[in-house]
């Protein structure tokens, strides 16, 4: 990917494909736009006003952003607007004991550059099973911790798994904050923001990583819908967060952090964490399908019909508008309507009229093709799995009309790539842990 | 809403068209039938109709009226459709055709309403594949998820999850109005999904696994002159009247003809439609086969004719303008596991005999009076029978009240003339008899 003329885009649309380019490229371009296009009066530039962080002042939980996110007015966390997942593998000649230092270094002159928010920087890191398969440990993780290799999950879908020993997850509104602690990380930047950060290129074997990036939040979608997956004629309502057209990630439709946390072990306070890279195709999403048949698609047949969304979901305040009878009548409703939304399936998952996963997705045009990558946070994997399931909506399909993608809520429109499942420990752990580091510690 | 979008008559595919268009679209008309008035959108009548000055419609969407009020039945289209057929490409244990044509309208179905698709500015192809049995030749209700990645040979391709739809002359397939681009060869690979009926006979244990293949086609002038100058627009005075076009797809395929072994004598009566000609050469070469309501000789439809169900074939009832056959396989039979009955339902076009996948049926059996059974069918597909509903039932007796109800009517979108039919669906009973005891 490269920078387009920069004349020939808007500044978001400037700063989303920074972020995408990334490296000293996109950050010079993102440096060079906010500092052009936001003159400060005492001559500062933007970046430079990026806040400092207090790094003794954070939670344990690495996953513990929610108290560091704006709301909107219904008190609804909204999410950083970009986001970049760097998938990496440690280099074979790296001796873990030695490098643990390092690397918490780094992510601690991190942490000192950056305030911990939206308008800083919010890390997570975390590791997947292969990584934990160098100890020698019997069974390699604690059973406090339910973290399988991924799997697919449905007949549709033949992944590619992402067994990448680590996954760091950055998230910031401003663009120049994340690609310069990148920068610091893993390129040629030693200082930002006015601190000096410790590098760890050499940790890393860079022919075994990745690099995924996106964006979230009303406008982005509709300023980068100019990709495969997405019709012509720029459908992509400017209000919408996301590129089906809709808000989500309600307050009430999320799991509290509370609630996707692990709760015992030499891993408590930690999480585990899903991320899928999924395609969309959102021509017949689009063309052919109309709004009300998008909305049963997306909540239920009933939302369309009692015109409970509005255009993107405006009309929907902290949670997704479902009745008890929307979720409990599901099968009928296939039968009768013969189609079932997205929202309604998906909310079988609950446990207290809660859902048991934290969504911190978000839409991407990596390979210039429209998708989502789809990152979830939860107790255990097999809360995603239990979701995902409910999502999939197979036992609707096998008793009703409806089939395993057509009608079937948004099915028809997502198709899966990549899965990946990583387990994000407590920010005392989050550095090459070992699997049971209490126990190694004593 | 008509196809066409001709005040949208600006892009490069008009353009290339227009050429095309001036002789080929007559050569392939008779008079004044491209003069037609497309049916039910008055505002858009001048511009749509109009194919003299080149009017192609938007991305090569070409000028096809519609009947205007068509009836709540199968009926006979405006035009026979064109299609270039590539040949059949191997995908695990099963067989993909493809099948590709100018873009077109089509009707999705959510719950009983037909919704018109229309051909979107950048579409550039009807992209259409029946998946078959390569052993028996029977076209697979691979309804279960089928993918298609479209691109450019030799790059990554844009998925698609294209629609289950049924069409008089294809049949059951898998098609969508696909934007692809430039002229160019593209790289259509297709992902079959398992098959998600119950399978019995020769097909039990088959079709468990997705199977991937990949076929190539070359987009371009040639092949739009050859699809949009194939179309054949039929008499208007036909249009709209009860019938369908003749099945083409099945044409070449032959389905074994499996014996006959009924083990009675009990004949069948008609079930409610003409028989025309019986001996037809089953083609275009001549215009009368082109469409009607004759009936159609086995070896070019999807299911078999009523007479050749196997078990104790029970009266024939229509709903919704499907026909449904109903047989009793005797107790102990290779469908059951124990001794039970078998109770299949055979929902089919009428006149080509093409199958209804993603329907609900419910049956309820009344005996003295009293509901005994209520169950929803499972479907199925058999050798013999066919793709099916059925239930395993321990006890049927003559005189057995059998109600077929339809919470969800084919939930498969539909081309030209079967839009209407299928949709409202009434239940119906059927009376069991010659079930021994």
């Amino acid at each position: 990917m490269t920078l387009p003329d920069r004349e020939s885009v808007s500044r978001r649309t400037y700063l989303k494909t920074a972020v995408a380019v990334g490296g000293s490229v996109g950050l010079t371009a993102c440096v060079g736009e906010l500092t052009t296009t936001e003159p400060q009066p005492d001559g500062e530039t933007d970046t430079q006003r990026v806040p400092t962080g207090d790094r003794d002042s954070l939670p344990d939980r690495q996953h513990a952003w929610n108290g560091y996110l704006s709301q909107d007015a219904h008190g609804n966390y909204e999410p950083p607007a970009h986001h970049v997942l760097r998938y990496l593998s440690i280099a074979d000649s790296v001796a873990l004991d030695s490098a643990r230092e390092q690397f918490e270094t780094a992510l601690t002159d991190l942490e000192s550059a950056f305030a911990w928010s939206s308008d800083g920087l919010l890390f997570t890191v975390g590791y997947s099973p292969r990584y934990f398969t160098q100890f020698d440990e019997q069974p390699a993780l604690p059973e406090s911790v339910e973290f399988p290799e991924p799997t697919a999950l449905t007949d549709l879908e033949s992944p590619t798994f992402d067994t990448y020993e680590l996954v760091v997850h950055f998230a910031s509104d401003r663009p120049d904050a994340l690609l310069a602690a990148e920068e610091a990380l893993f390129g040629s930047q030693e200082t930002v923001n006015g601190r000096e950060i410790t590098a760890i290129s050499d940790l890393f074997d860079e022919a075994e990583s990745d690099r995924r990036t996106g964006f979230v939040g009303a406008g982005l979608p509709a300023e980068n819908q100019d990709v495969e997956g997405i019709p012509s004629g720029n459908p992509v309502p400017e209000d919408a967060p996301l590129f089906m057209g809709f808000r989500s990630g309600f307050e009430r439709t999320q799991a509290t952090e509370d609630r996707v946390t692990i709760e015992a072990g030499p891993f408590a306070g930690g999480t585990t964490q899903h991320i899928s890279k999924l395609q969309l195709q959102l021509n017949a999403w689009w063309n052919q399908e109309n709004h009300f048949q998008r909305v049963a698609k997306m909540f239920s047949p009933r939302h369309a019909a009692e015109e409970r969304v509005g255009d993107v979901g405006e009309k929907l305040t902290t949670d997704s508008g479902l009745t008890t009878e929307d979720i409990s009548d599901l099968l009928k409703q296939a039968r009768d309507d013969g189609v079932v939304g997205h929202a309604q399936k998906t909310a079988r998952a609950r446990e207290d009229g809660r859902p048991v996963i934290l969504r911190r997705d978000f839409d991407t045009t990596d390979d210039d093709h429209a998708g989502l990558h789809f990152v979830s946070l939860q107790r255990s994997i097999s809360d995603f799995g239990k979701t995902r399931a409910a999502m999939t909506g197979t036992d609707i399909a096998d008793e009703s009309g409806i089939g395993p993608r057509v009608n079937n809520g948004i099915m028809q429109y997502i198709f899966v790539r990549n899965r990946g499942n990583f387990l994000i420990p407590p920010r005392p752990h989050r550095s090459f842990p070992t699997a049971n580091p209490e126990a190694n510690e004593t | 809403m008509n196809t066409q979008q001709s005040d949208q008559l600006t892009r490069r595919r008009a353009l290339q068209l227009a050429v095309a268009s001036g002789s080929i679209m007559l050569a392939g008309c008779t008079g004044d039938e491209t003069e037609a008035e497309p049916a039910g959108d008055p505002d858009e009548t001048e511009d749509t109709a109009d194919t003299d000055d080149g009017n192609v419609g938007e991305s090569g969407a070409p000028p096809l009226p519609q009947v205007e009020d068509p009836p709540d039945a199968v009926y006979v289209p405006t035009h026979v459709e064109s299609m270039r057929h590539l040949d059949p490409v191997s995908a695990g244990e099963f067989e993909i055709i493809p099948m590709i044509t100018y873009p077109h309208l089509f009707w999705n179905v959510t719950g009983t309403e037909a919704v018109p698709a229309e051909p979107s500015p950048e579409d550039d192809v009807h992209l259409m594949v029946a998946v078959r049995d390569p052993e028996t030749g029977m076209i697979l209700p691979a309804e279960t998820g089928l993918e298609l990645t479209v691109g450019p040979a030799g790059e990554s391709g844009s998925p698609h999850s294209p629609w289950p739809m049924i069409s008089q002359e294809m049949g059951f397939h898998i098609g969508d109005n696909v934007p692809l681009g430039d002229d160019g060869t593209y790289e259509i690979s297709v992902r079959v999904g398992s098959i998600g009926a119950r399978t019995t006979g020769e097909f039990a244990d088959r079709f468990q696994e997705a199977g991937e293949g990949t076929f190539t086609f070359t987009f371009d002038q040639e092949f739009r002159e050859e699809v949009v100058g194939g179309i054949e627009y039929l008499d208007e005075e036909h249009w709209g009247e009860p019938g369908a076009l003749a099945p083409t797809m099945h044409m070449h395929m032959g389905h074994e003809n499996h014996e006959h072994d009924h083990d009675d004598e009990q004949s069948h009566d008609d079930h409610g439609h003409e028989h025309g000609a019986d001996d037809h050469e089953h083609g275009h070469e001549t215009h009368d086969d082109r469409f009607g309501t004759f009936e159609r000789d086995r070896n070019v439809t999807e299911l078999p004719p009523v007479e050749d169900l196997p078990g104790v074939i029970q009266e024939t009832a229509q709903s919704g303008d499907a026909v449904f056959a109903t047989t009793v396989l005797d107790r102990g039979s290779r469908f059951v596991d124990g001794d039970e009955y078998y109770l299949a339902v055979s929902p089919r076009t009428p006149y080509n005999r093409g199958m209804l996948p993603m329907m609900t049926i419910d049956v309820t059996v009344e005996r003295d009076g009293e509901t005994v059974i209520s169950e929803e069918l499972q479907d199925t597909i058999d050798h013999e029978l066919g793709y099916h509903y059925a239930i395993e039932v321990e006890e049927l007796h003559d005189g057995d009240e059998v109600t077929v109800s339809f919470p969800s009517p084919p939930g498969v979108s539909r081309h030209q003339g079967y839009e209407t039919a299928f949709i409202e669906m009434d239940p119906v009973t059927v009376t069991i008899d010659g079930v021994s005891e």
